[in-house]
Order: structure tokens, then sequence, then C-alpha cells
């Protein structure tokens, strides 16, 4: 009976391992092998670490610190945002609480290239906010093309990603270290920083991993929203594979990406282990 | 036991999808063609559907069912992706002139046999048979690159020989008036450099082309230095945005094709058109077929098909389809046929008077438009089932594409050898990675940094402070 039951326990895991060998491991190593060789110029490959040393030399320095920045004031806001948002929820009523969390995912029933397309929509120079505003005599301004665009478009598309971790790990907290801190003399302030805070860190760690990854390497938004005027990381690889037919430098960017977020997620790990040892 | 059993039918399972993408089940032959987007008429109902109806004839001539799977691609870089990795089916592509050029070096087309396409000699116009290219592709359609712009530039965008400029792009318009945010460019560095080598040829005085396809470095430097004053006055570098922005009006001017002029203005009817003096771009797409197809035969046919040489209401279909993609049309059967003249000159059905002007702008439009504005009204005054012999008027004889070298210069695209490529490219990244200010985004994250470092200090002091009390 034992035995049966743990064979089936690993049969079940065939399929899945299946798959991340052929869709997850396998086309690492692709990246991988087309980043550390060079196409000679009778077709073949051979191995060199001349893409690596190109980063360096090349203009992509200020891109990758661009894409950063970019996606820590995305993810800050995100997070300034989807907080309190996150809190507020966890105080309604338990059925009304559902029906505001389906509201919070709503936008990502929809596809991606389709809200951004809608943003723009709303902030061309004859889009809906432009019309209210020349309807009641005021000047068309220009909303879309700048930083604060790419940022709101950012912030929309990743922030259900910020509030839902927020809010199930909130949602969990026992209500009696509450009433117990009020028992001790805490006031609303102190109970917050002293209590709801530290229990909600690991939503909270995990929730900014869940938007800074995908704001740091994101390459659509950067292009509508910005007018193509501000090149994130994502549209500099994005342009290696698809019109410079550049697959090792291509392969090389998308590396030095995956490190990164690597490293980045290797010290959010670490500040979450300090607070409480909980899994990102 | 019945553990071996369970493992063979997982076995199964998983192998599946594998089985049955190997056995062809259906019985039907399959023609894989590969198009541009929105560039082939396929509606349904009473409209014409090129595919139906070549299914239709496929199965009448030669007894055998046949069925198209139409696919499409938005850029030829796209399409050469997926024919490298040559894993996908494909019997008919569709690319531009520098592609076929290049499919042509990698050895990636077939050599077409023109018994199979045999309607070729007579419709292709004889410009085109006499390429290069010729004996690998059968022109589709052409046309050549213009300036959209706002109507309310009508007066501005002109200087005193009322002729327009690319300079206009620059931001530099002849009236000083400032369009610096209104202004579109393609998001594409052949497109994008080509704009600005028309006006370094022109201004160089050269009659022959020194720039759009040289291979010396310093002139695709003077390019990119031209395309780097352009860029502060730009709204964006766009490619299928160009519709929605010239369409509801958040941009005043771009640059794009004539035929895809007459989709925009259909929205928007204060657009305009114009040939800038500089010259343009002169491009064809053209049908090809792969080497690696299996079809080959069949896809010769559909070619031929396509041409409308066949017998029956082939022609029919032809001329259909170059009303509804409403570019350049390469075949002579179509540009001669005065249903085709007088359907595209329609103000409710086609596309307008200005249609013929800008769609064959080589050719002698003055001459041609009152005749067929003659036809167009005897055809009108006639019942349903007319016969354009009985027209009595003059039929125009005027060749649409003769090619008056004087007053409109026209560049092709060749594909560049790679190293030149490799050179472009390098120039069109840097130009894309030098980004707009964004001081704002850079200083907001400094103080975010300084504050999570005085929460963290601030935090181990308090924590040490505490620690005393223990």
């Amino acid at each position: 009976m034992n035995k049966k039951r743990s064979f089936l326990r690993t049969a079940a895991a065939y399929p899945h391992m299946v798959w991340s060998v052929l869709f997850i491991v396998v086309p690492l190593l692709f990246v991988l092998y087309y980043a550390l060789t060079v196409e000679n110029p009778d077709g073949s490959f051979s191995f060199s670490f001349a893409n690596i040393t190109a980063l360096g030399s090349e203009s992509y320095f200020p891109v990758f610190i661009r894409s950063i920045c970019f996606a820590v004031v995305a993810t800050v806001i995100c997070l300034l945002l989807a907080y309190p948002l996150a809190y507020a929820l966890t105080q309604c009523k338990v059925s009304s609480q559902r029906m505001l969390i389906m509201l919070v995912m709503l936008p990502m029933w929809m596809n991606l290239l389709i809200r951004t397309y809608s943003w723009m929509n709303i902030l061309e120079t004859n889009g809906v906010i432009n019309n209210f505003l020349a309807s009641i005599g005021l000047p068309r301004v220009q909303l879309l093309g700048n930083a604060a665009a790419v940022i709101l478009g950012m912030v929309y598309n990743f922030l259900p990603y910020m509030v839902l971790p927020i809010y199930t790990v909130m949602s969990k907290i026992d209500r009696r270290y509450i009433e117990a801190a009020a028992d001790l003399g805490c006031n609303g302030w102190q109970t917050m920083l002293r209590v709801i805070l530290p229990l909600s860190a690991s939503g909270v760690i995990s929730g900014i991993t869940m938007v800074f990854v995908p704001s740091v390497s994101t390459f659509y938004i950067s292009q509508k929203m910005g007018n193509g005027r501000f090149e994130m990381i994502g549209d500099t690889i994005e342009r290696q594979f698809m019109s410079n037919y550049d697959y090792h430098m291509g392969a090389t960017l998308s590396l030095v990406l995956m490190v990164l977020i690597i490293i980045c997620l290797a010290v959010m790990n670490r500040f979450g282990e300090e607070d409480g040892g909980v899994l990102v | 036991m019945k553990k071996r059993v369970f493992s063979l039918l997982l076995l199964c399972f998983l192998l599946l999808p594998l089985l049955c993408s190997c056995a062809d089940f259906s019985p039907v032959k399959k023609l894989y063609v590969y198009n541009w987007g929105e560039y082939m008429s396929l509606e349904g109902g009473d409209d014409l559907h090129v595919n139906h109806e070549f299914e239709a004839w496929y199965e009448e001539t030669y007894g055998e069912r046949i069925e198209v799977v139409y696919s499409v691609f938005s850029s030829n870089e796209e399409m050469y992706a997926k024919m490298q990795n040559g894993s996908s089916k494909i019997d008919v592509i569709v690319p531009s002139e520098y592609m076929v050029e290049r499919l042509i070096k990698e050895d990636m087309l077939i050599k077409l046999d023109f018994d199979i396409i045999a309607a070729y000699e007579n419709t292709i116009e004889e410009r085109f048979q006499e390429m290069a290219t010729a004996p690998y592709c059968v022109p589709y359609t052409y046309g050549y690159l213009g300036l959209i712009y706002d109507a309310s530039l009508d007066n501005s965008l002109f200087d005193e020989n009322s002729e327009a400029s690319w300079r206009v792009l620059w931001n530099e318009i002849p009236d000083g008036t400032d369009l610096s945010g209104q202004i579109l460019t393609f998001n594409n560095s052949r497109d994008a450099f080509g704009i600005a080598q028309f006006i370094l040829n022109h201004e160089s005085g050269a009659k022959e082309d020194l720039y759009v396809n040289s291979t010396d470095h310093a002139r695709w430097d003077e390019a990119y230095e031209l395309l780097g004053q352009q860029k502060d006055c730009l709204q964006a570098y766009v490619m299928d945005e160009i519709y929605n922005k010239m369409e509801g009006g958040a941009a005043l001017v771009a640059p794009y094709y004539a035929g895809d002029y007459f989709t925009m203005v259909s929205v928007n009817e204060n657009l305009r058109f114009a040939y800038p003096k500089e010259g343009t771009n002169f491009f064809y797409d053209a049908m090809c077929v792969p080497k690696t197809s299996k079809n080959q035969i069949e896809a010769q046919r559909y070619i031929n098909f396509l041409l409308g040489g066949t017998e029956g209401e082939s022609l029919d279909i032809a001329i259909g389809n170059a009303e509804w993609i409403g570019y350049s049309s390469p075949n002579v059967k179509v540009t001669t046929n005065l249903d085709y003249l007088a359907d595209m000159t329609d103000d409710e059905e086609g596309y307008g008077e200005e249609a013929l002007s800008i769609l064959y702008p080589e050719g002698d439009i003055d001459t041609l438009l009152p005749m067929v504005n003659a036809y167009a009204d005897w055809r009108a005054e006639q019942d349903e089932d007319y016969d354009i012999s009985d027209y009595e008027g003059e039929i125009p004889t005027i060749d649409l594409f003769t090619a008056d070298a004087d007053d409109f210069t026209t560049y092709i695209y060749q594909n560049l050898d790679n190293e030149t490529l490799e050179y472009a490219n390098g120039r069109w990244e840097a130009l894309k990675l030098s980004s707009a200010p964004a001081g704002g985004i850079y200083a907001l994250t400094g103080v975010i940094v300084g504050v999570l470092l005085l929460i963290l200090v601030a935090y181990i002091l308090v924590r040490r402070y505490r620690q005393k009390f223990y």
C-alpha cells in the first residue's frame, strides 16, 4: 500500500519534470550557449567571452541602470498603493472581501497588450482626458511619451501582483495578536508598525519580487507608453532578436538580466529570513 | 504487473500528441500561405474571398481538394525568423524586395517555373521582369513612401515651388510653424535611415544613389548624425501605431506607404498625402516559394491564379483583390482594366479622384483621368449585367509605369552585405540607446534608496537601544 502510494507520487511529478526540462532547462542552456559563443565568418560558432566584454564597451550600461531605476520607482509606488489597500480589504466583511479582491484581479483577465493600448487611447493628445480638457476650454497636454507615463503603465499592469500576496498574508494574521497589542497599550500606529507590519512582511517581500522582476524586464509598456523614447533592457533584447538577428548579444543581455534578478531575489530572501523565514 | 500497465498507459498518454502530429489524418492537401497582415481580400459573404475562390477553382480544374492555410506576419524580419527556424511549413511567402534578395543569396527560394505561372509574361509589368530577382519571385504589389500630414498644414509644408520636403520631419517647416512633438517616424532602422539618406543624397546634388545602399561607413555616420538631430522634435518612433495616431489626430506628420494612406484617410478625412522632392523609396512585395515547400507545384498554381491569368473569372479576382488592398498593382491586365480604374477613383466604393495620382505617380494621370471618368459615367447608366465591349468612348492606352526620372526620384533598397548591415544596425542601436532624459526617475530612485538606508540604520539603532533593557 505504502509502496504504491510513493510510486504514484513520483509518477505524478514526471509530467512536470519533463515539462521543466524541455521548456525551462534546455532553453536556459541555449541562452548560455549563445551568450558564450560568437559566430565565425564561415557560420560556425566558437567559444568566447567577447559578448560579455562587449557589454562594457558599448552603451548598454545606462540601459540597465535606467531599467532598474524605473522598476524601483514602479515597485515602490505599487507598494505604497497596495499596502493600505490590502489592509483596508482585510477590514471589510468577508463576503465583500471576495467581491473587492475580484475587482482587483479584474484587469488581469485582459491581456497586457490590450490594457496598455487602452491606456494609450486614454492619454493620447486626442484621447479621453484631453478631449475632456478641450471641452472645458483648457489646452491639450502631451501625456504620453514621458517617464511618468511609463511608470503609470507599469504600476497599473503590475499592481495586482502586489496587492494579492500582501492581502493573503494579512488576512491570515490572527486577530488576537492585534487585540493583545491593544490590551498591552499599543495605539493604532504602534499596532501597525510593531505587529501588523512584521507579520505581513513576507507578503510584502513576495509582492516586491513579483512586481520588480516583470518591471525590470518589461519591453512592451515602455515602447507604447513612452513612445519608444525610453529604451529599457527588454526593448534592447527584443531588438537583438527581432531585427538585428544578433542572437549572441541578445542572449548575453538576457543572461546578465537573469543574473541581476537572481541577485535581487537572493538579497530579498535574506531579508525575508531575518524577518521570520518565509518563502518568496 | 499493475504498475507496469499504469506506466505504459502514462507513456502512451505522454506520446499521444507526438503521434498525432506525425500522422496526418486528413486527406485534404494543405497549402500554407504566409502573407502580410491585411494584404488579401478575405471577406465573407458576398464579398471576395480569394482563398475560397482558389479552393473552388482548384477542385474544378484538377479534381482534387486543396485547403489554403493562411497566416500573416507584420515585418520581413519576423517572416525571416520563422523561415530560418525551418520547422514551419510554408509554401508561399510574400517578402519585400530586399528580403527577396537576401533569401536568394541564402539559397532559400526555388527558381519559379514559368510554364506553371504561365500568366506571368503577359501580366507583370516589364520593369519587374527585368529585375535580377525576377526568376525567383512574382511581384504582388508595389508602392512608394510618402508624407502623410494633417490638412491644417496644407499651406505650411510646401515651399515656394509648392514642393514638400522630408525636412519637415525635422521640424523644419517652410513657414516657420513649430511641429515638435507632432512628428512621427519609423521604428525600424532601414526605413528611418532611408529618409535621412534621401535628404543627404538630394542635398549632395548627386543624381545617382550615393547613400541609400552605400557600403561606406562615413555615409552611414552622416545619416546617423542627421537622425540624432531629429530625435528631440519627434513625438514617437512607431510602426503600426501610426494608424491610430494619424487617424485620431494625435500626430500631424508621418511618413508612410501610399496604399496605407487610403486606410487612414477613410477614417480621418483631414489627412493629405505628398511625395517629397528629395525622392522616395520604391518597394515591391513579391510572391516566392521556399525550397522547403512540399507543394511547390500547387504553390505556383496559386501564384498563377492570383495573377488572374487562368481561364474563367480569375482576372476579376485579381482586380477585386487589387482594389481591396489599395496598393499599386504590378499587373498590367489589372491596371489597364477600365473597371479597375473606375472603381479605384470612385468616391464611395474606391479611394477618390486622387487615388491614381498617388498610387501611380509616374504615369500620366492628367490625361488618363478624364477617360476614366467618362467611362465611370457611362457605367453608371448601364444596368447590372453590362458588357464592357459595348462602351464606345475612348479606351486609354496609357502606361501607368512610365518612369519619368527627371521629376520623380526613387530609390530601391538593396540587401546590404553583412558587414554594412552590422554597422548600420550598430548605428541604429546607438541612436535608440540614447534615451530621452529621465532625470526625475533617477532622482526618485536615489531618494528611495536613501530612505531605505535610513530606515535600515534607524532599525538597527533602535534594536540595539532596546537590547539594553532585556
